[in-house]
């Protein structure tokens, strides 16, 4: 099982563009923006907060099957990584978690400023409340533009990977 | 259902749009599409520039799920679609290809991205997923402004067409400013215009103007020599 590596945390952390994805029953797939995760360097799963007011499709596939798999990019630099993993808890989130969503959303906003996004939409965003779906990570893949798109991650610097 | 010609802007290509799959084994993908084209009112297209699991995904299981925003408002568009066929060649395909060079020069990915094959999707439903955002606060979001004319945005941007054309065209300043003008003047309806050059201390000097005399043109620049 995959483990997340410093570069791959610090990465995540580091207030990026993020969607999730499930499936129901039929495998019809659903999506929707997620605006706060939590990924710490060492473990194996991760937590992402859907949030309540767009997510009653998503938590319904989850309770189905626990399939999930989640894209977060970069938007300045478009690098970005695919995490796929099936869910191991589902709560209503806490108070204690909402300080932390908070600022990973501000780090969200402050990133999409960069590339034009006005700060105050994504503060208009219905985040919160939000269900903290933790799941484990099975599989990780490159999903950078350009060639290497799928591939199993390795490095998110492509210096490294040609050495 | 909310028509797709309705949504016009969320596929102008300056917010990125989010395609989720599902393999036959059940397992789901997601992943960002440079551009999701409009091509009438039940279909649109999405490029692809490399072959990757997406493809695979709608080739075994065609169901596919695509969020969108508006990029003025950021309101967000769910498009529940199915996978019809895949074109690489004729007008669909070039009209395509072309954008995605434009899309590419933009985000730093030209000699990245070029296009591979457009695939055609049926639109099963379209939602405004109005919740997204919280309900609008009188107090503090002041008014939107009404929607944007697409037939004025159709026209500025065939104006920038033909401006950039012109451009290609020129073959030294002189003509490259006299046709710039020319093309902001006749297209775009800017009459006047500054051209401003850098001196050599690091600041702005505007070039010296002389008007034509042609009456609704504009004051036209004598390109200084030395």
């Amino acid at each position: 099982m995959p483990t997340l590596d410093a570069e791959l945390a610090a990465f995540l952390d580091s207030g990026l563009s993020v969607m999730a994805s499930t499936r129901d029953a039929r495998l019809r797939p659903e999506t929707v923006r997620i605006l706060a995760l939590e990924a710490r360097p060492g473990e194996e799963e991760m937590t992402v907060f859907l949030p309540d007011a767009v997510s009653a499709r998503m938590l319904e596939n989850l309770r189905d099957n626990g399939r999930i798999a989640v894209v977060a990019s970069d938007p300045l630099d478009n690098r970005s990584v695919q995490l796929k993993g099936t869910m191991v808890s589902c709560q209503q989130a806490t108070d204690l978690q909402r300080a932390a969503a908070d600022a990973y959303r501000a780090k969200m906003a402050r990133s999409l400023a960069q590339v034009g996004v006005p700060q105050g939409i994504l503060f208009r965003a219905q985040f919160w409340p939000a269900h903290a779906v933790r799941f484990r990570v099975e599989a990780i893949f490159l999903q950078t533009p350009g060639p290497a798109a799928g591939r199993p991650f390795d490095t998110l610097s492509p210096e490294k990977r040609e050495r | 259902m909310i028509a797709l010609r309705d949504i016009a802007p969320c596929f102008e290509g300056l917010v990125p749009a989010t395609m989720a799959t599902c393999s036959l084994e059940g397992e789901p993908n997601v992943t960002k599409i440079s551009q999701v084209k409009l091509v009438d009112d039940r279909h649109v297209a999405l490029s692809h520039q490399f072959f990757n699991k997406t493809q695979r995904n709608v080739r075994e299981n065609p169901q596919a799920c695509v969020v969108m925003h508006d990029p003025g408002t950021f309101e967000v568009y769910r498009l529940e679609v199915r996978f019809d066929h895949s074109e690489t060649e004729g007008p669909l395909f070039e009209e395509m290809a072309a954008q995605i060079q434009v899309i590419a020069s933009h985000t730093g990915m030209l000699g990245i991205f070029k296009l591979r094959c457009a695939d055609v999707y049926e639109v099963l439903a379209v939602e405004h997923v109005k919740e997204f955002f919280l309900p609008p606060d009188p107090r503090i979001d002041v008014t939107r402004p009404p929607a944007p004319n697409l037939e004025a945005m159709a026209r500025e941007l065939h104006g920038l067409q033909a401006v950039s054309d012109r451009v290609n065209r020129t073959g030294c300043l002189e003509e490259l400013l006299e046709g710039v003008l020319d093309e902001l003047d006749c297209r775009l309806g800017i009459p006047n215009s500054m051209v401003l050059l850098p001196t050599a201390k690091g600041a702005w000097s505007p070039l010296p103007a002389t008007a034509t005399g042609r009456a609704g043109w504009a004051p036209r620049f004598r390109w200084e020599k030395g």
